[in-house]
C-alpha cells in the first residue's frame, strides 16, 4: 500500500451492485489503488487513491 | 496550481439553477462558465476550499457510449454517487448559513464514530451532498471494535 495521499476537498462516492467486483475493476483496469476496505460483500466500500 | 485530482460532475435538469442554488447555499464559486450561443450552459467548473466540481445539463451522446447522464430529478430520485466534499474547520456554521438558505438537511451536522463531524443535503434536484469534518482520531481497532466491521488496507486482504 502506498502511502496516502493529501485528503481532497471534493470527493465522488460512487455506488455499485457488486462493489468488490467494481473495486477490482478500478484497480486494474484504471489503476487506482485501495487505501482502505470496509465491511462484507453487501456494504464494502473503500477509499481509492 | 495544480488542480484537485478528482473532480466530481453531476448533471442537473436546470443547471443554471443549479449553480446559483450551489453558490447561494454552499458558497461555492463559479471559476468558468461557458454558454452556446443560445444561452445554454455548455461547461462549467466550481470550486470550493480547493476542490472542484463539473455541474452540467443532462445529455448523452458517442463520447459517452451506452452512458446518459441525468439529473436525480428524472430518474425518481436515483443517485449513483455521493458527493464528499471535507472541510478543515467551521461545518457547523457551513450547516447554519446552507439551512437558513433554505437546503433541505437530512442528516446532522453531528459526530460520527469514525472521527468526523457530518451533515447531509438533498439538493432541489436530488442530488446528495456530504460535508464532512475531522473532529477526532480514532483508529481502526477501536471501529472494528465499535461496528463489528474489518477494515482492510486492500482488496486482497479483504479476501484474505
Amino acid at each position: 500500500m502506498s502511502a496516502p495521499a493529501p485528503r481532497p476537498s471534493v470527493v465522488p462516492l460512487l455506488w455499485y451492485d457488486k462493489p468488490r467486483e467494481a473495486i477490482a475493476w478500478l484497480e486494474t483496469a484504471l489503476g487506482f489503488e485501495s487505501q482502505m476496505v470496509v465491511g462484507g460483500d453487501e456494504g464494502a466500500s473503500s477509499i481509492p487513491s | 496550481m495544480a488542480g484537485p485530482t478528482f473532480v466530481p460532475a453531476v448533471f442537473y435538469k436546470d443547471p443554471m439553477a443549479a449553480i446559483e442554488w450551489l453558490q447561494r447555499v454552499f458558497q461555492f464559486e463559479v471559476a468558468a462558465l461557458i454558454t452556446d450561443p443560445q444561452g445554454k450552459l455548455a461547461h462549467s467548473e466550481l470550486t470550493f476550499r480547493g476542490g472542484g466540481l463539473n455541474v452540467g445539463g443532462e445529455w448523452e451522446g458517442a463520447i459517452v457510449g451506452p452512458a446518459r447522464m441525468r439529473s436525480p430529478a428524472t430518474v425518481e430520485g436515483i443517485n449513483t454517487q455521493f458527493v464528499r466534499i471535507h472541510m478543515d474547520e467551521g461545518i457547523d456554521a457551513h450547516c447554519e448559513h446552507a439551512r437558513a438558505q433554505g437546503a433541505n438537511v437530512t442528516d446532522g451536522p453531528e459526530d460520527q464514530f469514525y472521527g468526523s463531524r457530518t451533515y447531509r443535503v438533498v439538493d432541489p434536484e436530488g442530488h446528495v451532498w456530504n460535508f464532512s469534518q475531522d473532529v477526532g482520531v480514532v483508529s481502526g481497532e477501536e471501529i472494528e471494535k465499535a461496528t463489528g466491521l474489518k477494515i482492510h488496507t486492500s482488496l486482497e486482504a479483504a479476501r484474505s
